[in-house]
């Protein structure tokens, strides 16, 4: 299968990186609140199901379309959100991480039942904005409009932002130390429990903004939380568990190979990205850019 | 706990020695029929039309006065939750429970494989009404199985039979990754070189159930500069295919030929960003009616007053095979499922749908199939088709001796 | 230094070895074994469904299964969010000979089930078992779905997503009572739990159990660690391949749902259930679980998941211990006396069954909203009908049977410390008022499960030997002990 010419890979690179930058957005989000609670949290796939379904919601209103749902659904997650972490997440924090893991999963299953509820279990959709429905040419290759005006923008916006607020911020430098070490973090007199409840309402607006800004691509349905965990799970443990760098090494990764896989071995795409994880993690169990982990020993 | 013996415990007892009185006359025994769907998780959008489909039908024969003397249909509702192995457990409590005369359901094609596998063993009829694989009555066929629907054969070869008559030359296919959507692009790109010799096929793309982007699949597909793509994506993944292909302004460029494309679950979501021009098959559409219009208008309204929405495929689906198991509970004056699938196999029924038959040989229905091409109808939000051509099962599916041929190969491979 | 240890470690292994050789439990599960043996002949002859039969080896072969899980996540405190895969690889491995080589005996085909399972997680757990906690959870979700990506695209061997059907099996399973084969099972999960028995009660299943505890420290007094954790991995991993195999043939087929990580969720739920640090808490569990499956879930389609999502949630914040910990704790230092010991049992009886009045009428309010959703607080219909439920409202009938339900108990454990014989009566009979209600609601299966839970909580309060001294004496004698 060779003789691609240069700019058959170019647009696929461009194409990858639309890939790399949606499953960011979400995979941030459990990345972040992994690094700082020690939480893998199952039901951050819910969180990105509700950013879109408030979507969907926010344009049967019809105030004012798309544009404000950006950014009020991702609010209405982090509700959600802060409610799940304060009532269900709080009192177990001292438990066994695993018991947070079930907890998570737990509400997943109730999650996903109550998108039934409210929304029905129908497949829906949410249109393009106005004026983001067709293509822009570069290079005289053809691009969708949305993808490069909207979704890349928005996700290397989120990773500048992410590592100013984590690197040049004060607070910044507290969920680092907490991502370190928690009780000294609660040792030195920062109120930890806000701490938490803060990263994990980022988290939660992170996922709920992917949401949100994946929702005019696709399709909405119960049951597109547990298609997204999966590979969000894939991207963060592929990029080291904890580790924002690595999440959006991880996503590019995970992008590209998808992109490119297809022009070399289409039969076999679904696998790909499963056996690049099974190698890295034989080599390299933290994960590409993960700390060292505790071993049995 | 024990203390609701106090409030509410000891009324109930009292109530049901008041309610459990005998009842009035005494019908004769209902003919019980096993519905077994996936009614939670994702397959539910799908299967709870059809349930409703199953018991309008039902409704309607029972107060004409039922079947077989007065003998009521009654239902009883399992679901499968998309897996075979609860689908084995409740079919075996169906019938060993409830006592089932025949079950009929099952959405998913590996869910219907393994339930006809158990309906052989136990020689109790299973009556497949929405999954689509091949296998179930070709090579896995037996005296218990029969589909009332169309099969992925219909599927593939309708479509290339609409095909065939367009100036497409060369081909890209791309479908979902399990075995139904490689078997419809299989035998669509089989019978549309037997139909129009020298077409040729520039690749595959299988994405995984589920896929979110499809980006790197339709550059790769645009890239390739095919004449025409035909998938078997489905549901969601269609939706989001569809939509994201828009933006690549993929339409333009290359014809889309859609398995089931033309079906409501596809058309109302998408509402105006369904590109024109597609060509789309689909099995029912609500006032594309070639025959029997009022009883069709009577169950659209019918079902829109229980559903909410407009009856799909699935759904009318429902409807017509309890006619049709209807018809030959009356044919074969018995339950017995033997007798049952015999009489059922070989006869010719007018439904909904058309005029269909129960091939004799493999218990497959020879549901028409139709193909037509989108465009805008300002009286809908949605698109709708026009040119609509309609290929008889009859026509487009193997002969008995094909038949026998790939069973002889299978058994031949140790199946 | 490993070596001096380990040889200490041998000494204490055959001190415990002569121990456990007069195993006096081996009766216990005879005695399981016969009665359990005789249930579908009393299912025929009662006239029940026969489902009942195939219901009863399900839940056998998923006990097997969430036993053998326990010792993995209860004992060695491995929880494994890939088990699911083992059960696929014992399955397709069974499935897979029977189906392509004729003339193979069934037997032989079923024994190379744990071998396959066995061998799987040999080579799996050898890259995991030195990751703890999270990112072992991590390492055996990720290869326990690559399991299953293999089993569902590898259609030359695996059959692919349609999986492997119609594998031959013995005319003798065929039986159409089912009851040959539920004998089967029996005798097999009976034998595999027994064994699972033996090994956690030996010094293999102590060291474990110390290893779960602090690895640290089990690692300096000689236990090799991660040996002991890999051992556990590849026993768990046999006796899960037995399972699948046991599934495949019941089912006749094996498909790549069996190595699902949704199956690996169901098999940790069971083990929460029925209590992680109790052995046999996981056969409740599963027992709960199917009959779920059966009962509830089936009734309910459209929100089953939320109600087992909210049973989840209350397990991990209610009930921590499971089901048999929570009927099992007790909170009796060794340097107690009598009078303190008795006193603390009775202060666990009364609060067990405050919260066992709490959690009952919480799943029987939930099945109340559930059957008349439109009943919460107002009446569904304008017709006056004294003796339906939804007349009344729901969530005022609840706070009734709250107010009247707390009276009562609190009048019956008052009296709880100079118990009588009605008193004691009383306490066991009146679960079937629960019985009663559930048969009512449509749900006989739930209340059966509210009564044996309750009276197995009952009965083994009761048995205990300060609790019948408490409540044959009137109170607690001053001093004794």
């Amino acid at each position: 299968m060779a003789g691609f010419t240069a700019d058959v890979l170019l647009v696929q690179f461009i194409n990858g990186l639309f890939i790399a930058a949606g499953i960011y957005l979400v995979a941030s989000g459990l990345s972040l609140v992994f690094g700082v609670l020690g939480v893998l949290n199952f039901a951050h796939g819910s969180f990105y199901m509700y950013g879109a379904f408030f979507v969907f919601t926010w344009i049967g209103f019809e105030l004012g379309g798309f544009w404000p749902a950006l950014l009020i659904a991702p609010l209405a997650v982090v509700i959600v959100g802060v409610a799940t972490e304060v009532v269900f997440l709080r009192p177990i924090y001292k438990a066994d991480p695993l018991y947070q893991l079930l907890l998570t999963y737990g509400l997943v299953l109730m999650f996903g039942d109550v998108v039934k509820l409210i929304w029905g279990a129908d497949n829906q959709s949410v249109a393009r904005p106005a004026g983001l429905e067709g293509t822009f040419p570069i290079f005289g290759a053809l691009f969708p409009s949305y993808q490069l005006f909207v979704l890349l923008p928005i996700g290397i916006s989120t990773i500048l932002a992410l590592y100013l607020l984590l690197n040049h911020t004060q607070i910044g430098n507290v969920v680092r130390a907490a991502t370190q070490d928690r009780e000294m973090v609660g040792a030195l007199g920062v109120n930890v429990r806000l701490l938490y409840t803060g990263v994990f309402a980022v988290g939660a607006f992170l996922g709920g903004l992917g949401g949100a800004v994946l929702a005019p691509m696709g399709a909405l349905y119960p049951g597109m939380d547990f298609d997204v965990i999966i590979e969000i799970f894939l991207v963060v443990v592929l990029g080291g568990l904890g580790s924002m760098a690595g999440t959006a090494l991880g996503a590019l990764i995970y992008g590209e190979l998808k992109s490119l896989g297809i022009l070399f071995v289409p039969d076999l795409e679904s696998v790909f990205i499963y056996v690049l994880m099974v190698i890295v993690l034989l080599a390299r169990p933290q994960g590409l850019l993960g700390k060292r982990v505790e071993t049995s020993r | 706990m024990r203390v609701r013996f106090l409030t509410r415990v000891l009324v109930p007892i009292i109530a049901l020695a008041f309610l459990a009185a005998p009842s009035s006359a005494a019908d004769p025994k209902p003919i019980k029929i096993g519905l077994l769907y996936s009614l939670s998780g994702m397959a539910a959008v799908y299967t709870k039309g059809t349930v409703i489909g199953h018991q309008i039908a039902a409704e309607e024969i029972n107060a004409a006065g039922g079947l077989l003397g007065g003998r009521k249909i009654e239902y009883v509702i399992r679901d499968d939750k998309l897996k075979p192995g609860i689908a084995v457990e409740e079919f075996r409590r169906m019938v060993t429970r409830d006592q089932v005369d025949f079950v009929m359901g099952v959405i998913s094609s590996g869910v219907a494989l393994a339930v006809s596998e158990v309906a052989k063993e136990m020689k109790v009829l299973f009556v497949d009404t929405i999954a689509q694989t091949a296998a179930l009555t070709e090579e896995q066929g037996h005296d218990y199985v029969v589909r009332l629907n169309t099969n992925s054969v219909i599927l593939g070869r309708t479509a290339a039979l609409a095909a065939a008559k367009g100036p497409w030359k060369s081909y890209y296919f791309i479908g979902p990754d399990y075995e139904w959507g490689h078997r419809v692009n299989a035998d669509f790109w089989e019978y549309l070189q037997t139909k129009k010799p020298g077409v040729t096929k520039m690749g595959d793309l299988w994405p995984k159930l589920g896929e979110r982007d499809f980006s790197a699949h339709i550059t790769a597909i645009l890239n390739a500069k095919p004449d025409a793509v035909f998938t078997s994506l489905w549901g969601g993944d269609l939706i989001a295919f569809i939509k994201q292909a828009n933006a690549y302004g993929f339409f333009d460029k290359v014809q889309f030929i859609a398995t089931g494309a033309g079906d409501l679950d596809i058309l109302e979501p998408l509402g105006g960003e369904m590109p024109i021009g597609i060509l789309a098959t689909f099995l029912y559409a609500f006032d594309y009616l070639p025959i029997k219009k009022a009883q069709n208008e009577k169950f659209i309204e019918e079902f829109k007053e229980r559903a909410g929405y407009l009856p799909k495929s699935g759904d009318i689906i429902g409807y017509v095979s309890t006619y049709i198991m209807a018809e030959a509970i009356k044919k074969a004056g018995t339950t017995d499922s033997l007798k049952l699938g015999n009489a059922l196999r070989g006869s010719r029924y007018e439904t909904l749908l058309g005029d269909i038959m129960v091939r004799d040989f493999d218990g497959q229905a020879t549901f028409p199939y139709n193909t037509g091409v989108t465009y805008t109808d300002p009286k809908y939000p949605f698109k709708r088709l026009k040119d609509v051509t309609r290929a008889n099962g009859e026509d487009v599916l193997q002969s008995k001796e094909e038949i026998e041929k790939i069973r002889a190969n299978y058994k031949k491979k140790g199946g | 230094m490993a070596n001096l240890q380990g040889s200490i470690g041998e000494g204490a292994l055959a001190q415990r070895r002569a121990a456990t050789a007069r195993d006096p439990m081996i009766w216990a599960f005879v005695a399981a074994l016969v009665l359990l043996f005789w249930v579908p002949e009393l299912i025929l002859y009662m006239g029940w469904a026969k489902f009942w039969i195939q219901f009863a080896t399900q839940v056998f072969i998923w006990s097997l299964f969430a036993m053998s899980f326990n010792l993995l996540m209860g004992y060695a405190g491995m929880i494994s969010f890939g088990q699911a895969a083992y059960l696929g690889i014992g399955g397709y491995t069974a499935g897979l000979l029977l189906k392509n080589i004729a003339g193979l005996s069934f037997y032989l085909g079923l024994a190379a089930a744990p071998l396959g399972g066995a061998l799987a997680a040999l080579i799996i757990g050898y890259f995991c078992v030195r990751r703890t906690h999270i990112y072992f959870a991590i390492l055996t979700l990720a290869f326990g779905h690559i399991v299953y990506l293999i089993a569902f695209k590898w259609y030359g061997f695996t059959g692919g997503d349609n999986g492997v059907i119609g594998i031959p099996v013995p005319g003798w399973i065929t039986e159409p009572t089912f009851a040959n084969y539920y004998k089967f099972v029996l005798v097999i999960s009976v034998a595999a739990i027994y064994l699972l028995w033996r090994i956690v009660n030996s010094p293999f299943g102590r060291a474990l159990t110390a290893i779960r505890e602090n690895p640290e420290r089990a690692d300096f007094i000689g236990i090799p660690v991660d040996r002991y954790r890999l051992y556990a991995f590849v026993l768990v991993g046999a006796f899960s391949g037995l399972a699948g195999a046991l599934i495949m043939v019941n089912d006749r087929s094996v498909y790549p749902d069996l190595a699902h990580w949704t199956q690996s969720t169901q098999v940790l739920l069971m083990s929460l259930l029925g209590g992680v640090y109790t052995f046999f808490g996981p056969i409740v569990g599963a027992v709960l679980l199917r009959t779920m499956d059966a009962d509830i879930t089936q009734n309910y389609p459209e929100i089953w998941q939320l109600f087992l999502g909210g049973v989840l949630v209350l397990i991990l914040f209610g009930l921590p211990g499971g089901i048999v910990g929570f009927i099992q704790e007790r909170d009796i230092g060794s340097g107690d006396d009598h009078a303190t010991r008795t006193a603390k049992l009775l202060r666990l009886f009364r609060r067990k069954s405050w919260m066992f009045l709490g959690g009952a009428l919480l799943f029987t309010t939930f099945f109340s909203i559930l059957q008349s959703p439109g009943a919460w607080l107002l009446p569904r219909t304008r017709v006056f009908e004294p003796f339906a439920l939804a007349t009344w409202g729901i969530v005022p009938c609840a706070l009734l049977q709250l107010v009247v339900g707390a009276a009562a108990l609190w009048l019956l454990l008052r009296r709880v410390d100079r118990f009588n014989r009605i008193d004691g009566a009383l306490l066991l009979i009146l679960p079937i008022a629960a019985l009663v209600l559930h048969v009512y609601l449509g749900t006989p299966l739930s209340g059966l499960l509210i009564v044996l839970l309750w009276v197995i909580f009952t009965v083994y309060s009761l048995v205990q030997a300060d609790f019948r001294r408490a409540y044959r004496l009137g109170r607690p004698p001053n001093g004794g002990g």
